[in-house]
């Protein structure tokens, strides 16, 4: 394994100056980088090495460790721009093993990460996240930053307080916003949770055998789309909105007092169970 | 939890968990001073017949108060007994699961430990950022408000108590990642 | 900005502040008929005593109550306290004769607290899937409420509350071995309930 280490570049590109610092890692190495730049893109390759290139604006605080004499297991990397306007102007991508575990906080970047297999934890404030690939573990939190994750995730808990969720299933997936949506579509999923208080859920995965899926909102409506080959148990209930049922000939019934609705139906032995509950957002089944 | 932990174990990890504690609803002081007779300034020697004879008062007056809180609970005409009848209208919060009551008070506690930590290093936070926070808390204070509402006049309610629980949840796990994005100070 | 966040802030904690005097002046003051001596004592010991009288009753409305009595009955028999003892063990008694005088005179209650009254149908008491944090404490707590009154009260008074065999006794004129049985009931029951 080559040892390759390149001192940082103070050369100034107008405002700017370039970044590029590598490092021999081990193939499974913890990455922690804090970034405060406009962009963020992580890549994983088949190198057992870190590389961290880019441009930063000038009068930037960039801490990025100093290569070792031996691969290294873990890496702690430091990006801080002076003003908002250079924080812009700031952008780096990083290359790390598929393996590595990376860790990431920045304020306003939009993140991009793909190709990482190990672990991805990703925390922003207003930029977006876009995952492509299935890590084996993500968390992915943004405040009001859409998460986008192309993949399926063994385990994945994605947060956001106004930011959109779309995702395309995993083994264990939970995601919650406040007042996002959260769009759940072209995958597969074992176990899934989707929590929104005001903002609608859409889903439409397909269900492994035995699947467990929960959704609730507060207000949001909830739109699921289920396959009646394999039909699963489904257990709704609202407290004063409707439900609708498109998806087979079973009514709902009203709630007591007649506000709010509630629908029970059996499903297929390996069917799974789907659990619904909102307190006034409407409830709609549909067919797949 | 190990792997190992045996039913009874982790029952005690459990219980060992509850709190010790709960505020009592905050009007419930000045019930209790309205009750509370005037102690004579001589001090009493507590004979054996002193204390049968102050027994026998406390019983008869227990009885008295029993009789009319009985007899009086819904009316607003002065009491004949030097004691204030007790109001019977439970608080909001008393029409809740008791339970939940428990539950609220380690939310309280929670969300008043974060707003505190919060507010200590707001000055680092992006005022968009903070407007986000403000925008969001306001959403869940206002579902928790609602479930609340609703729970209330159902308190039997499975459903409903769920729905409660995951707004504050929600809510809590919010406080705590916005106390996380600012450094500390 | 600097003030923007606390628009929105949640309503203060109602847990009262820990005072400085320690309980002995207070009380020896309470004695004298000092009734803000009285009330700091409530402050610095209502929260015990209501927690008690919750899980004991298993009804906010019935606890209030009970914390009231148990307080106005403390104020009158201050004079006879001694003070080698803890004042929170003993307001707990208070609260405990309160609870049981209470249900001495009560008659059978609705059908919705009925199942816990009845032993049998406390066995039908259903599993819950035990859950992390608060949502884990809600679930043992419901489960608490749920189970009849005399195995409840055996349970918080030995297992939440720490009280020996021999207090409880004394608290509640309880067998040694009618509280053993209790006892061991209610962790069956509550193992149960928990899916433990």
């Amino acid at each position: 394994m080559a040892l390759v280490a390149v001192a940082a570049s103070a050369t100034s590109l107008h405002a700017q100056r370039k970044v590029h610092t590598a490092y021999a890692v081990t193939p499974d190495v913890s990455v922690r980088l804090f970034a405060s730049v406009g962009t963020v893109q992580v890549i994983g390759w088949d190198k057992d090495s870190v590389v961290v290139s880019g441009v930063v604006a000038q009068g930037s605080q960039v801490s990025l460790g100093t290569p070792g004499a031996g691969p290294t297991r873990g890496l702690k990397l430091f990006v801080e721009s002076p003003t908002e306007k250079a924080v812009r102007e700031g952008s780096l991508t990083v290359r790390v093993p598929r393996g590595a575990r990376i860790w990431l906080k920045t304020g306003s970047a939009d993140v991009t990460a793909s190709e990482v297999t190990g672990g991805l934890d990703l925390n922003v404030v207003g930029g977006s996240i876009t995952v492509h690939g299935s890590p084996r573990e993500l968390r992915a939190e943004s405040m009001d930053g859409a998460v986008t994750i192309d993949g399926s995730p063994s385990w994945m808990r994605v947060k956001t307080a106004t930011g959109d969720i779309a995702l395309r299933g995993g083994e264990d997936v939970g995601a919650s916003t406040i007042s996002g949506t959260i769009d759940a579509r072209g995958g597969e999923v074992e176990r899934v949770k989707l929590e929104s208080t005001t903002g609608a859920i859409h889903f439409a995965l397909a269900l492994a055998r035995g699947a467990s899926v929960e959704m609730e909102t507060h207000s949001g409506p909830i739109d699921v789309q289920l396959s009646r080959k394999s039909p699963p148990e489904v257990d709704a209930a609202t407290v004063t909105a409707t439900i609708e049922n498109m998806w087979s000939k079973t009514q709902p019934t009203a709630g007591r007092e007649g506000r709010g609705m509630s629908l029970e139906l059996g499903g297929g032995q390996m069917g799974g169970r789907v659990v619904l509950r909102s307190f006034k957002g409407k409830i709609t089944l549909r067919g797949m | 939890m190990t792997e190992h932990t045996s039913p009874d174990d982790r029952l005690n990890e459990l219980t060992a968990a509850l709190p010790r504690e709960v505020a009592p609803p905050p009007d419930l002081w000045p019930a209790i001073r309205a009750e509370l007779a005037p102690r004579s300034a001589r001090t009493i020697q507590w004979t054996p017949r002193w204390r049968l004879a102050a027994a026998g008062l406390l019983v008869a007056a227990s009885s008295s108060i029993l009789t009319l809180f009985a007899v009086r609970a819904r009316e607003h005409t002065p009491a004949a007994v030097a004691v204030t009848p007790r109001d019977t209208a439970p608080v909001a919060e008393e029409r809740l699961p008791a339970h939940l009551v428990v539950a609220e008070r380690a939310y309280a506690r929670s969300i008043d430990a974060l707003w505190r930590t919060l507010d200590e290093r707001r000055d680092s936070l992006a005022p968009s950022t903070v407007a986000t926070v403000e925008r969001s808390l306001r959403i869940a204070d206002s579902a928790i408000a609602e479930a609340r509402s609703a729970l209330e006049h159902d308190p039997a309610n499975r459903v409903l108590e769920d729905l409660l629980v995951s707004n504050y949840e929600r809510k809590i796990d919010l406080l705590r990642r916005a106390t996380e994005l600012a450094p500390r100070t | 900005m600097a003030r923007a966040l606390s628009l929105v802030r949640h309503e203060a904690s109602v847990d009262a502040p820990r005072l400085a005097l320690g309980d002995d002046g207070l009380v020896e003051r309470a004695r004298r008929g000092d009734v803000d001596a009285f009330e700091q004592l409530y402050r610095l010991h209502a929260g015990r005593v209501y927690a008690l009288c919750l899980r004991l009753a298993a009804d906010p409305v019935v606890a209030r109550e009970l914390t009231q009595d148990t307080f106005v009955k403390a104020w009158e028999a201050l004079p006879r306290f001694r003070a080698d003892a803890s004042l929170t063990t003993w307001l707990h008694r208070i609260a405990v004769n309160a609870l049981l005088e209470r249900r001495r005179g009560e008659k059978r209650r609705s059908a919705r607290v009925s199942l816990a009254d009845d032993e049998d149908a406390a066995e039908m008491i259903v599993g819950v899937v035990a859950a992390p944090d608060v949502a884990t404490a809600i679930d043992l707590e419901r489960a608490v409420g749920a189970l009849p009154p005399g195995v409840r009260r055996a349970f918080v008074l030995h297992d939440v509350e720490g009280y020996t065999h021999e207090e409880i006794a004394a608290m509640t004129g309880l067998a040694a071995g009618t509280l053993r049985a209790q006892l061991h009931r209610a962790r069956q029951l509550l193992m149960r309930a928990l899916s433990l």
